[in-house]
């Protein structure tokens, strides 16, 4: 079981499952001067097996799904998954269109931490990604026999499902991860 | 605007369209509809619009793709959604639809389509890639190593060359346009605004138009000069933000944060003038956000500022310059030739910017800009060009505003209960001309077309960065900054 080992930083890995591109953009922005958030210990990480949390934007397209779930797959534990803007947390105008998966909690598994906004803007994202900050940093989570109720949570959730056999390699990205 | 629709035997439909193109008219989208017609739309020089229409019969229609080969995505999605055949298509791959598709499943001539993915699935959907020995496949996507939207590449490369990019796109896909059909005309504004987060005030612009079109209403001459202002402060927006991801293509990390920068002052500002950074739901049907004159003034003075420094040091720096120059090429015959948009076509030597032909810039003194090279570069210069011509558009709007009445609740005002009829409009959006074609029954939506400019762009983008070093790709992709929501829908 894994640990994270470093007290004040999140690395993120970000997947699109469909967003129109405006929360993109926002979180784009807080890799600028303005918001810097390198400085507060936050990270976009190329790999999902150096990152601690998945940030999901989008309603989850249905061709994104199974690429999605191999992402979060992927990432060590323990582990987070954000659901950022209207459209991941479920609420968005696009819900209910044919390709769409409900959002990440429709998709997958309810989110740890959701950042509601069409889009949220900079400063509520980074506040957002401070709180999961936090959700890692509480002292049980780095011992294993007292881990927190949240973790012990994080543990339960099932296996997902194997990608499906009508899948090229093409779509379920394994190259990437 | 709207000209009554001529209507084409099959036989003379590829020799209408190609017609059209001989005589310079600009495609402005191919739409299909479920009760089997398909409809081209055309914006010829004068502004004037032609349309012609073909009856889909017995499933099939003559392919217009071997001789206007800019609609060949548009005739595979109308295979992948409606089922309907082009005929003599040379590219039969799916576009849209994955290996989860039911065979049967062609949402847009179908109610409320659902599909759930099962033994009666669609093949595979397998890249085009090079064959032979030293040839190197090279696969990026669907999910990507940064904030970057989801799109699937296969490259086939030799040593450092591309020989070929085949593009994977539609990973976004999500059904809007079928999500936008039987809304009633009061929903549809928050979906429209939602469509792209990058062009998000054309396709507000687009649905507004139709819809005071229809209901036979011109908007008061302020209110048209309001949405002018929100039309350039987006471009000024994205232009921004391109400009910066340019520099980035090349690892040129000091002029993509300060460009960076001057995105984030910009959109600080449109959140105090409009409620909103990126400019969503600033224009409806019922309402265009006032933007105060006077603040918008104060705001371009305070951005040229910090803008002629970046500029004056970017256009001098030798190792960027360099970098973009003769990269990325897309000749003005290919640009021509596959109808290419907005600021690829106008750095590839095509002047052509519809705003020429929009209500409201006709008064105005602004320079479209054209560039001949057809490189990074010139693509990079057009949106230099286009920032500092879209802050004069802004101050000599906002002068003519001062003083004048506050158009907040001066939309069309009342909705007809029972809008009906067929509309095609356009604007041209910081990545090339926008294209909705809407048809109302009865106050709700009967097929709502979207052609984004992007649409149409990506495939000139494989061909700029075919025959190319494979390291030049970031920079030639950020040169064009296609968004996917507005192609994928």
């Amino acid at each position: 079981m894994g640990h994270h080992s470093h007290s004040r930083s999140l690395q993120c890995r970000h997947v699109d499952a469909g967003s129109c591109n405006g929360c993109e953009q926002e979180l784009n922005a807080l890799t600028g001067s303005f918001y810097d958030m390198q400085h507060v210990g936050l990270d976009i990480v190329a790999s999902p097996r150096h990152a601690d949390a998945l940030i999901v934007t989008g309603p989850v397209s249905d061709t994104m799904m199974t690429p999605l779930r191999a992402v979060w797959a992927a990432l060590p534990r323990p582990k987070r998954l954000v659901a950022l803007g209207d459209c991941a947390a479920g609420y968005g105008v696009f819900q209910g269109a044919y390709a769409t998966r409900g959002g990440v909690e429709g998709s997958m598994r309810p989110p740890d931490v959701v950042i509601r906004g069409c889009p949220p803007t900079p400063a509520e994202i980074l506040q957002g990604l401070t709180a999961v900050m936090d959700t890692l940093l509480e002292p049980s989570s780095f011992i294993d026999s007292q881990p927190s109720a949240d973790l012990v949570e994080a543990r339960r959730i099932p296996p997902l499902e194997q990608p499906r056999g009508d899948q090229t390699p093409g779509d379920v990205g394994e190259r990437e991860i | 605007m709207q000209k009554p629709q001529r209507r084409c035997e099959p036989a003379q439909w590829i020799q209408a369209n190609e017609h059209a193109k001989q005589a310079k008219s600009h495609l402005l989208a191919l739409t299909a509809y479920s009760d089997r017609r398909l409809r081209s739309d055309w914006l010829k020089e004068d502004g004037d619009m032609l349309t012609y229409e073909v009856d889909v019969a017995d499933g099939t229609f003559p392919s217009l793709t071997p001789s206007l080969p800019e609609v060949s995505w548009d005739e595979r999605e109308i295979h992948d959604l409606f089922g309907y055949i082009p005929q003599g298509h040379p590219d039969m791959r799916p576009l849209i639809r994955t290996p989860r598709w039911p065979r049967k499943f062609f949402p847009m001539i179908m109610e409320a389509p659902q599909f759930v993915p099962g033994d009666e699935c669609d093949v595979g959907n397998p890249p085009r890639v090079v064959d032979g020995d030293g040839v190197t496949i090279m696969t990026v996507g669907p999910t990507h190593a940064g904030i970057i939207e989801s799109g699937h590449f296969v490259f086939s490369i030799m040593g450092e060359n591309v020989l070929h990019l085949d593009l994977h796109l539609f990973q976004n896909h999500r059904g809007v346009e079928s999500w936008l059909q039987g809304l009633p005309v009061t929903s549809v504004a928050a979906v429209v605004s939602r469509i792209c987060g990058a062009d998000t005030v054309s396709h507000q612009v687009n649905w507004t138009m139709a819809v005071e079109h229809l209901a036979g209403q011109e908007p008061r001459p302020e209110v048209v000069q309001q949405r002018l202002l929100l039309l350039e402060s987006e471009r000024v927006l994205n232009h921004l933000n391109d400009l910066a991801q340019i520099p980035a293509g090349v690892g040129f990390a000091v002029a993509n944060q300060r460009a960076m920068a001057m995105k984030e002052m910009w959109q600080r500002a449109m959140h105090q003038l409009t409620g909103h950074r990126l400019l969503f739901d600033t224009v409806s049907p019922h309402r265009t956000v006032r933007i105060e004159p006077s603040l918008l003034l104060t705001l371009i003075a305070e951005m040229r500022q910090v803008w002629a420094p970046w500029r004056k040091w970017v256009e001098g720096h030798h190792g960027f310059q360099d970098r973009m120059a003769g990269t990325g090429v897309v000749t003005q015959e290919e640009a021509w030739r596959l109808g290419a948009q907005g600021v690829v076509a106008r750095a590839s030597g095509l002047g052509f910017d519809a705003r020429l032909l929009t209500p409201g810039y006709g008064d105005l003194d602004w320079i479209p800009a054209c560039e001949s090279r057809g490189d990074v570069a010139a693509r990079f210069r057009v949106r230099l060009h286009e920032v500092e011509e879209s802050w004069r558009i802004l101050e000599q709007v906002a002068r003519n505003l001062i003083g004048a009445p506050d158009p907040e609740s001066s939309g069309v005002g009342v909705i007809l209960p029972d809008l009906s009829g067929d509309i095609t409009t356009y604007t041209e959006s910081p990545h090339g001309l926008n294209a909705h074609v809407i048809s109302l029954d009865h106050g709700r939506v009967r097929r709502y077309h979207v052609r984004s400019g992007t649409f149409r762009n990506w495939p000139l983008m494989v061909k700029a960065v075919s025959g190319g070093a494979v390291g030049d790709f970031p920079l030639i992709n950020k040169s064009f900054e296609l968004c996917y929501s507005c192609t994928d829908r």
